[in-house]
């Protein structure tokens, strides 16, 4: 209890605060080069192949002022200047902390640290022109390309989102799209051919990612004690990503199986 | 004076005086270009490497030793010519008549030869045992006819460890290179005038020095001789690259023939064999293929190299290891890099013969190396994890110039001009634990050091104030201890067990270090830290000792880019330099420090109780300088910067970081992955850090290593300071390695 009752505490007055789930200072998997990884807490999509399911609730974590997040950040500065990386944001869905990741983005510019946000596209076009505002790419996860598919992998509605990812689009700044490839739900050739359709209707995508699911993430579910609706869905091997990526180079040539 | 061996060679200061930096300067060529110029081995060094194989798995088989000769005392010359393949070796030398056939060097310690030949089912002949206890003293018996009953205790509770008082001490260079390019019969000229001129006055110091030196004369002779037994004359200059190769390899085989120091470096050779290899290529005289093989096979023989040694001495630092270690490339005074060809070569062993823990691959790493070199290196540490990488621009800026090399794992040394007394380390949390329990040791609850009261409590709960005023006391009383204690060991074996071959291949006003160390590092601050910023109960048995720690609330760790430990753990080795510095270390060596353990911090760990930390009595410490196992929260680089913050200047003997790091995790694609793990070794040194081994594997793989050894015999992996066989490695060791940090993006940041 003492414990976190120091946590809120903690921060300063009036200085704006997110709500943090944790921080990894060495990202190579999510942007360009070397990145700080900011994962904030809460997210309300609900994706049902979730790994962070730990993250979704929205008033969980750690409160930190911006000034807190930038101290880590630049302790970090050379691994992520030299190699032309710099902070992503993650989590959870940053939109939904909009303010605090714009906020966060300003000052990480203003140091010359490059900026990359990891997002659905949950959230208000307010919030999406806020982040954008310091922002130099967009990591952008596409789920399903039906809306059928789309409720059944997420709580939310595709048009919802694909509209957002549209919007996001027309700001211009180069965007990687991620793609989780489950067997027997989203490595289905009409998905993928879903997804590269979508893909080639963007006008600023640089490079597709597709990432295998696995099941590394279940036991979260159990602790939390909800159910795991993928149960008994196998990892995606080799052969199921190579199948994927030549589909969807058919639409879009730079495809990285991750 | 010119020899006809140079013709070809430019500069004039090397020729008129024993100066191999100012030849490698004048001569050398750099190479900034990519490794696609490299072949793969010849045939004849396929045969070699497949009957070494061959032999490694024999040495497997029978218990981790293929044979012993207990007739014969290993001396430079002791030994008739062995090979292994006449017909395909380009580079001859064994140190006995037949490979991996183990020699006795009982100058250092008659106990430890007999104990390590019974081991393995051995006896050593009587003969010996007799000369060695009743007509030669050892080093061994002369270190203990000195020992005070304190340094005793300290020795055997651990309070100060790996002393270097049963065998060699090693960690001492030879400029090998001083016989290809000089030729034995010039260097012999050099030390006699010398010689001649030490004195008039006949005080101990004089004496010491003449005595001295007509041995290094004697041993220059008698490594002549050893050559001539192989066919080779080496009174002379080498007159091509393989006369150089093989020169430079039989000043070291004669080394290692008369000392079996724990480390047995090589130095820092690349850009000096290069030099030869231009010239001949230049000529017409050498190919690609050729030169390749040279060094393929040079590296075959430095991986032959062995020591007797007792299984204990293999719990301690785990593999058999002999630290061979080679220091590749770093930057020259005028910025010019000093990467050659060699460099490549060397390292592209790795590829041609499979990774192996020796040469001890030290890529001495500066912000000026070629970008293509640097990436090579990235490369081949995520193929091979069997590199390791120190800042160059810090010990430059430290004062070691551009000519030193790495001995052991990260102490650095001018070649030829500058040597260590080897100290071993004391650890750092017993030290704590003494000064909480009246100067007693926890485990053994004996008398250790001075009896003083233990720290005051409040309500029950340690004081950080009184704690570190106790720590104080204790830590004054140790450094006058250790510093007694290591000028007794180096006195005794300068006398006993004097390095005349590898100090005949140093200047003769030689500059010593006396290289002191720590172990545990991470456990004393985080302990610190837990009662400065949490409460900590000690909690005591009948006899008052600490037992157990419980800590309530959470305190800042080291590994997590943290000031509030990280400066107490800088703080720590500030203090300690500093108190041992008010004690005069012997023949006036500069003392300096290191942050290392290799293997030892699992032993280390089992031999200390409970800490403040919450650390269980027997866990294993972090090596070297590592944060505490799975301590460090927030990923690799907020690790890597705690570690930065330990300053070199104060640590002038090495600050060691294993880092080990899943594949997958450094990058999406191939090329990102060497990008990111060169701008990570890039970064971290650019934030004034020394040193980092880089392991790149899965932690699965080690798992099934351990589980079926049969089908990982070259697994290589870095521990602090170099590298070794994962296979030959005890259970205790494997599983400690197996619970260090891997930096991953954790479950929970696995994106999906």
């Amino acid at each position: 209890m003492a414990k976190e009752a120091k946590k809120e505490s903690k921060p300063k007055e009036k200085e704006l605060t997110g709500r943090i789930h944790s921080f990894e200072s060495f990202g190579g998997v999510d942007g360009k080069g070397i990145r700080y990884v900011v994962f904030v807490q809460g997210c309300p999509v609900g994706c049902i192949f979730c790994h962070n399911v730990d993250t979704w609730k929205m008033d969980g974590g750690n409160l930190c002022t911006v000034s807190e997040v930038m101290k880590k950040i630049e302790n970090c500065k050379p691994y992520l200047q030299l190699s032309n990386g710099g902070v992503t944001v993650s989590g959870g869905e940053p939109l939904s902390q909009a303010k605090f990741v714009a906020e966060l983005f300003k000052r990480c510019k203003k140091t010359g640290i490059n900026t990359a946000i990891d997002t659905s596209g949950c959230g208000s076009k307010e919030d999406i022109d806020a982040v954008s505002k310091h922002l130099d790419m967009f990591l952008v996860s596409v789920k399903h390309p039906t809306e059928e598919g789309h409720r059944k992998l997420t709580t939310k509605s595709r048009d919802e989102l694909w509209n957002n990812i549209r919007y996001i689009d027309s700001k211009g700044l180069p965007m990687w799209i991620r793609f989780v490839v489950i067997p027997g739900v989203t490595d289905k050739e009409e998905v993928l051919k879903g997804v590269g359709e979508f893909i080639k209707s963007l006008k600023n995508v640089r490079r597709v990612e597709l990432i295998p699911y696995h099941t590394l993430g279940v036991n979260k579910w159990k602790e939390l004690g909800m159910k795991y609706a993928l149960d008994g869905v196998p990892p995606a091997d080799e052969k199921v990503m190579e199948k994927a990526a030549v589909t969807v180079r058919k639409y879009f040539s730079n495809v990285v199986v991750v | 004076m010119e020899s006809p061996e140079w013709v070809g060679f430019t500069g004039s200061k090397w020729k008129e005086n024993i100066d191999v930096r100012d030849f490698i300067q004048s001569n050398y060529k750099q190479y900034n270009w990519d490794e696609s110029f490299l072949v793969p081995s010849t045939e004849k060094t396929k045969k070699i490497a497949a009957k070494f194989a061959e032999l490694s798995k024999k040495e497997s088989a029978k218990g981790g030793v293929l044979d012993i000769d207990t007739k014969t005392v290993s001396l430079i010359t002791s030994h008739a010519p062995g090979y292994v393949d006449k017909e395909s070796e380009v580079v001859v030398g064994l140190q006995t008549d037949a490979p991996l056939k183990r020699a006795m060097k009982p100058f250092g310690g008659i106990r430890m030869v007999e104990t390590a030949c019974e081991a393995y089912g051995y006896k050593v002949d009587p003969k010996v045992v007799e000369i060695f206890t009743k007509y030669r003293k050892t080093h061994n018996e002369g270190v203990f006819s000195v020992y005070t009953p304190e340094m005793r205790a300290a020795r055997k509770t651990g309070a100060i460890t790996g002393l270097p008082d049963a065998y060699g001490r090693g960690r001492i260079i030879g400029e090998y290179s001083r016989v290809p390019l000089y030729g034995v019969d010039r260097l012999i000229k050099g030390k006699e005038e010398d010689f001649a001129k030490i004195g008039p006055e006949m005080n101990e110091e004089n004496l010491r020095l003449r005595e001295e030196v007509s041995e290094q004369i004697k041993a220059l002779g008698e490594l002549k001789q050893m050559a001539a037994s192989y066919g080779f004359d080496v009174s002379k200059p080498a007159a091509n690259a393989r006369e150089a190769v093989q020169w430079l390899y039989f000043a070291y085989l004669a080394a290692t023939k008369e000392q079996d120091g724990a480390a047995m470096s090589l130095g820092r050779v690349d850009a000096f064999l290069d030099i030869y290899f231009e010239r001949d290529m230049a000529n017409g005289k050498m190919s690609e293929p050729e030169a390749q093989e040279l060094i393929d096979q040079f590296v075959i023989k430095c991986r032959l190299i062995k020591y007797l040694r007792t299984p204990e001495y293999n719990e301690l630092f785990a593999g058999d290891p002999t630290w061979v270690t080679l220091s590749l490339g770093g930057m020259g005074k005028d910025k010019r890099s000093i990467v050659t060809k060699t460099s490549f070569r060397f390292i592209h062993t790795l590829t041609n013969l499979g990774p192996a823990p020796e040469p001890n691959i030290t890529i001495l790493w500066s912000s000026g190396l070629p970008l293509p070199f640097k990436r090579y290196c990235a490369r081949m540490s995520i193929a091979s994890s069997a590199l390791q990488y120190e800042n160059d621009d810090i010990m430059q800026g430290c004062g070691f110039g551009d000519n030193y090399a790495i001995a052991c794992c990260v102490s650095a040394m001018q070649e030829g001009k500058q040597m260590q007394f080897f100290g071993a380390r004391c650890n750092l949390p017993k030290l704590l634990l003494m000064s909480m329990n009246d100067g007693r040791d926890e485990v053994m609850a004996v008398q250790v050091g001075p009896k003083i009261a233990p720290p005051k409590e409040k309500d029950g709960y340690l004081e950080y104030r009184e704690v570190k005023k106790n720590l104080d006391i204790m830590m004054e009383w140790m450094a006058g201890l250790y510093v007694n204690t290591m000028n007794s060991i180096h006195y005794m074996h300068d006398k006993y067990y004097y390095e005349k071959l590898q100090m005949s291949l140093h200047d003769t006003d030689v500059h010593r270090f006396m290289a002191f160390g720590v172990a545990g590092l991470s456990v004393i601050a985080d302990s610190l830290s837990a009662i400065k910023y949490a409460k900590v109960k000690a909690v005591r048995d009948e006899k008052g000792i600490t037992k157990e720690f419980i800590v309530e609330g959470e305190y800042p760790k080291f590994g997590n880019d943290d000031d509030r430990v990280d400066l107490i753990a800088k703080e720590i080795v500030t203090e300690f330099i500093a108190k041992l510095r008010k004690h005069k270390a012997y023949r006036g060596a500069e003392h300096t420090l290191s942050i290392l353990t290799i293997t030892s911090n699992v032993v280390y760990g089992k031999k200390t109780g409970a800490t403040p930390d919450g650390r269980k009595a027997g866990e294993p410490f972090a090596p070297g300088a590592n944060p505490m196992h799975e301590r460090d929260m927030l990923g690799a680089l907020a690790s890597l910067n705690s570690v930065s913050k330990l300053p070199y200047s104060e640590c002038k003997d090495g600050i060691s970081n294993t880092f080990s790091v899943v594949p997958e995790s450094l990058g999406n694609t191939e090329e990102e992955r060497v990008d990111n793990a060169f701008f990570l070794v890039e970064g971290y040194f650019m934030k004034g850090a020394h040193h980092l081994n880089l392991n790149v594997l899965r932690r699965e793989i080690l798992e099934d290593a351990m589980k079926h050894p049969e089908l990982y015999p070259s697994l290589t992996i870095r521990v602090s300071g170099y590298a070794v066989n994962f296979v030959k490695l005890t259970p205790a060791q494997q599983k400690e390695v197996i619970a260090r940090t891997f930096h991953a993006q954790h479950s929970s940041h696995i994106k999906m």
